[in-house]
């Protein structure tokens, strides 16, 4: 052992500028890999602890009280896996409207005393210290990502009227900090403002919420299904959750960060494996004298095979090591961002078992890796050390392009041997540079859609849209209003668009509703089939389809105030904002199931150059007796994108810098490993009369190939594979298939600066040509 | 005769770890056009060193060296490469063929630095192939897969492809065994006879028999020259001449 440590410091001590660049991409990898994991498992054991901290229930029901009438309580007492069930009274206002970070959503609100029931799982944060009228307390997801702070008005929209509060405070609590549009919120009031506003609503919204512990973890969505199954639900709503969807909801945009910094260490990874198998290849190259020697003064392989493994697992030991401190470091300035993408206070810090866990994995593939790749070293024999001491690893043994033969100009002739004599090496420097391509490529797509080009993406994450949203005033109906609105001037077109509940089984599905498909504008919802047209047809959402185990041509039923009727699959739809639970139906189809529907809201489309907010003053109004208000809906959602934009965006400018940069040093290395391989013959080449120019030359045609065919693999790559990995990506958040607009001329513009990049390193590079001197010690 | 290269006071010096080591000390030597110059002397003496200046490989620190009318010490690198090209031929002591390329290809680079026509050029190859005995098939072998004699022959076709005015050779025989070493030298002297000037360094003293004319280096400088006339086989009393010089200095 110690005469293989001798030899690994010694072979370390040699390449410097290879090592540190090892040792910096490990660095690298490590980070990425300790960050995103944290992230991932972190997080998702951090929201575990806080829910076991607070006792938070299996399943979660909440609903108007008719759910939960002596029947269908009997129902859950009964059930054998079924621990016990907790009921506390609240107020359940459905569709309640509510702002968050700008945008206006949709959810059922839940209000409750404070201290006064049996649910408990809430805890306050952060409290005013003197509590002002009309109180009210709301998670603490408000004040992370939805804009708002203490003091602040808080508006609730609920049948037509506002009611104002002023928070007075920030809660955290498992089930009800959730702010997405088709689940449930809780807010919680003192005792007095509690009565006050529970005074203005009928019984109809006095519900119950129930927190269902079962035995058996794995049984919750069983359990929360045979129960929404058997109760009569009547005509009541109510809103349900496990708590793995819970968890799913309050991880998914972090998640998502860590998944694409995972993917991005992986490529990191294989870029350093490479780059190692590589450097290891043209060491043994350069090696090959010492290696005979050692061999015959009585090394035997498997110490020097282990000498150069264990090179590799030094560097990429002092490489994790430094990525495992810094993460920490990073760790702790993204944490509070990262954080602020859910409602549980993330308390997580980087365990020390995560950087050795990924230490070691790292370890292990680099130390495999460059183990077998030195195994190559078996073939030299000790007698080399003796006679011509200049022999190959790779003897050549195939005449590709004699030049003797060759009808090629002299150097280029020179060049295809140098092209085809490197064959190995040269073929992995294109994997390399392709992928190198790929991800700047990838990077570049991204932030084209993400900053420039927005629509596409936007119309990925939403679902139909247009510039104003309209509200129709239900005491002055207009039945033509959507054509009233689209007569304005500056108007493009104008329809009723409505987004309401349905069910299916038990299951709640949002259900998009309008006239004419034709007439909408987000042409990435359809990823399947068609738009419904007909009142027995019916559009479903991708992830949907995939749980019912539903394919286009088949049924699907839906009931809406105990209506059932049958619909048949025309198309799959994806949106982000339901996680994949909706569908879309056509007004005529939605009345089947609900004979007194009546439209509510009207999208406006304006014609290009309008200004939206004169449009919507003169609209306010002029049309004041028709409509109960109407928004900026390109603002809001600017705005809402916003955070989610500027996140990606950092996220992507960054990568793109490391891109770069590790480009250039690896672009560096290389070279520096295939100048070195060939060291011996370029020596030779001068002494019998070429001059520095022309071997560059040689140098230079002989990596235009690669350049070249890595570039544009790595183009094929982006054309073929972009799309599918930012599925992957998007995958979780309900997108099954996001055709990003790939812009030809973007794409081609950095495959040909990639190019440029390469011919010209190469150039520079090849420069140390004419520090070599025909003359050596070793030579002659 | 005419002098084809001339050494005038050339001095050469390494620096290891910032001391310096004066290797060439001063060297004055004339070699004329068809001769064939052994140089000899102990091992360290500076006779690789003093090669690699005469054949401009290496830079030198002072003096003067006048080849075929140029004064190429100040020649720079590139000059310097394109000169050798067409004046030098090599044959090195160890296998130093491409490694990437058949033998045959390792001649035709050579040519094909001096003239565009391939055709030409691998014709006369084939023809000097089959002067050193070397046939079509093993003309289409790469390097790793000849014998030592085959490769040195080859390098010998290498180095007089271009016609140079000066072959330098430096212990072209140290790797090779006895017989093959008398191939290669048979070859030397072949070449030479049909008129080419060629330098050889040397420690065997049956190799530098082939020479006309022994130099021999000590301490960095010339210690001696011996004119043997023209290589005899059977001349016996040009053997005991060079073996007298050589012991007067030590040998
Ligand atoms: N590149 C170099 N750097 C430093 N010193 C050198 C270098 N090349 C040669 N020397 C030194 O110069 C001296 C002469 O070397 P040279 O190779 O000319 O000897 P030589 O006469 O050819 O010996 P040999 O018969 O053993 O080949 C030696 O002492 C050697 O150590
Ligand atoms: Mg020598």
């Amino acid at each position: 052992m110690k005469r293989i440590l001798l030899l690994t410091f010694a072979n370390l001590r040699r390449s410097g500028g290879q090592n540190a660049f090892l040792t910096f991409l490990i660095t690298l990898i490590t980070l990425f890999c300790v960050l995103s994991l944290t992230v991932m498992l972190g997080f998702m054991s951090c929201f575990d602890k806080a829910a076991e901290k607070a006792d938070a229930p299996e399943i979660f029901v909440a609903g108007q009280n008719e759910l939960f009438d002596a029947d269908n309580k009997n129902i859950l007492d009964t059930d054998s896996r079924v621990e016990r069930t907790v009921y506390s009274d609240v107020l359940y206002l459905d569709s309640a409207q509510i702002t968050f970070a700008g945008t206006k959503k949709s959810v059922a609100l839940i209000a409750m005393p404070l201290d006064k029931q049996e649910y408990k799982s809430y805890e306050i944060v952060e409290e005013m210290d003197d509590i002002p009228e009309n109180a009210i307390y709301v998670s603490r997801y408000f004040k992370e990502s939805g804009d708002y702070e203490l003091g602040e008005r808080f508006d609730i929209r609920y049948d037509k009227i506002v009611y104002h509060f002023v928070i007075a405070g920030f809660t955290e609590d498992i089930y009800l900090g959730c702010v997405h549009s088709d689940t449930q919120t809780g807010v919680v009031l003192p005792e007095d403002d509690y009565v006050n506003f529970a005074n203005r609503f009928s019984s109809n919204e006095n519900g119950k919420v129930a927190d269902i512990y079962i035995k058996d973890k794995e049984q919750a969505q069983a359990v929360m299904s045979d129960f929404l199954n058997k109760a009569e639900t009547g005509t009541s709503k109510y809103c349900s959750m496990t708590y793995d969807v819970c968890r799913n909801y309050a991880t998914m945009e972090p998640s998502i960060m860590a998944i694409l910094l995972l993917s991005f260490a992986v490529l990191l990874l294989i870029i350093a494996l490479s780059v190692t198998v590589y450097i290891i290849r043209g060491n043994l190259v350069r090696e090959i004298k010492n290696i005979s020697i050692l061999k015959s003064i009585g090394y035997s392989s498997n110490s020097i095979t282990l000498s150069f493994a264990l090179q590799y697992t030094i560097l990429t030991l002092i490489g994790a090591v430094i990525g495992g401190i810094l993460s920490f470091v990073v760790y702790s300035k993204i944490a509070g961002s990262m954080q602020s993408l859910t409602w549980i206070a993330i308390k997580t810090a980087i365990t020390p078992v995560m950087p050795v866990y990924v230490m070691l994995v790292i370890m292990s593939i680099f130390f495999m890796v460059s183990y077998i790749t030195a195994l190559k070293l078996r073939k030299v024999s000790p007698c080399k050390a003796f006679n011509s001491a200049q022999e190959q690893v790779n003897t050549f043994k195939k005449d590709v392009m004699p030049v003797y033969k060759s009808r090629l100009p002299f150097h280029v002739s020179m060049a295809v041997k140098m092209f085809f004599g490197s064959f190995k090496q040269n073929l992995m420097m294109i994997a390399v540079l392709a992928i190198i391509s790929f991800v700047l490529g990838y990077v570049a797509v991204l932030n084209y859609n993400i900053s420039v080009d927005t629509k596409k993406f936007v119309d990925v994450l939403m679902y139909e849209y247009a510039d104003i949203t309209a509200y129709a005033n239900p005491t002055n109906y207009y039945d033509d209003l959507d054509a009233i609105l689209g007569s304005e001037e500056g108007a493009d077109d104008a329809i009723f668009f409505e987004t309401l509940q349905v069910q299916t089984g038990n299951v709640n599905m949002y259900a998009y509703v309008t006239n004419d498909y034709g007439r909408t504008r987000n042409d990435s919802i359809v990823y399947e089939g068609c738009h419904p047209s007909a009142e027995n047809e019916i559009a479903i959402g991708g992830k949907s389809a995939v749980y019912f185990n539903k394919s286009i041509g088949d049924t699907i039923s839906l009931d809406s105030s105990g209506n059932k009727c049958e619909y048949t699959i025309t198309g799959l739809i994806q949106t982000s904002m339901d996680n994949g639970f909706d569908c879309e139906l056509t007004t005529d189809g939605y009345k089947r199931i609900n004979p007194g529907f009546k439209p509510n809201t009207v999208l406006i489309y304006l014609k290009e150059n309008v200004d939206t907010d004169a449009f919507l003053d003169t609209i306010i109004q002029k049309h004041q007796s028709q409509i109960s208000g109407a928004v900026n809906t390109k603002l809001t959602i600017e705005q809402s994108m916003g955070s989610y934009v500027s996140l990606v965006d950092g996220l992507l400018i960054s990568f793109s810098f490391i891109s770069v940069v590790i480009i250039w040093i690896l672009l560096y290395l290389l070279i520096k490993v295939q100048l070195r391989r060939n060291d011996r013959n370029f020596r030779i080449q001068k002494a019998i009369g070429f001059t520095s120019w022309q071997i560059r030359l040689e140098v230079f045609l002989s990596f235009v190939p690669v350049g070249a065919v890595g570039a544009v693999i790595g183009g094929l790559l982006i054309f073929l594979l972009a799309n599918k990995f930012s599925n992957t990506l998007f995958g979780t958040m309900g997108i099954m298939q996001a055709d990003f607009i790939i812009s030809y001329p973007m794409v081609a513009a950095i495959l040909v600066m990639l190019m440029t990049v390469t011919f010209l390193l190469t150039f520079i590079i090849t420069d140390r040509i004419k520090y070599i001197v025909p003359k050596s010690k070793n030579m002659l | 005769m005419s002098t084809i290269l001339k050494a005038i006071n050339v001095k050469k010096s390494y620096a290891v770890d910032s001391r310096k080591q004066e290797v060439l000390k001063g060297v004055d030597l004339q070699i004329e056009k068809g001769d064939f110059a052994v140089i000899m002397g102990s091992s360290g003496a500076g006779k690789s060193t003093l090669l690699y200046a005469l054949s401009g490989m290496d830079n030198i620190d002072s003096g003067k060296i006048v080849f075929s009318n140029c004064n190429i010490e100040g020649y720079s690198a590139d000059k310097m490469s394109v000169f050798r090209r067409k004046h030098c031929g090599f044959v090195f002591q160890q296998n130093n063929l491409l490694d990437n390329m058949s033998l045959i290809d390792n001649v035709i680079v050579s040519g094909m630095l001096c003239t565009n026509s391939r055709k030409e050029i691998l014709a006369k190859a084939e023809k000097l192939f089959e002067k050193v005995n070397i046939s079509k098939e093993i003309q289409r072998k790469f390097p790793s897969q000849i014998s030592g004699g085959e490769a040195q022959r080859a390098g010998i076709v290498r180095a007089i492809i271009n016609e140079p005015d000066v072959v330098f050779a430096d212990e072209p025989t140290g790797s090779l065994d006895y017989s093959n070493g008398q191939v290669v030298l048979d070859l030397l002297t072949d070449i030479h006879k049909s008129g080419q000037t060629i330098i050889m360094v040397t420690h065997d003293i049956r190799s530098a028999f082939r020479g006309n004319k022994v130099i021999f280096v000590r301490d960095g400088m010339v210690g001696g020259i011996c004119e043997l006339g023209e290589y005899d086989e059977k001349d016996d009393e040009r053997k005991e001449k060079l073996r007298c010089f050589l012991e007067e200095r030590g040998w």
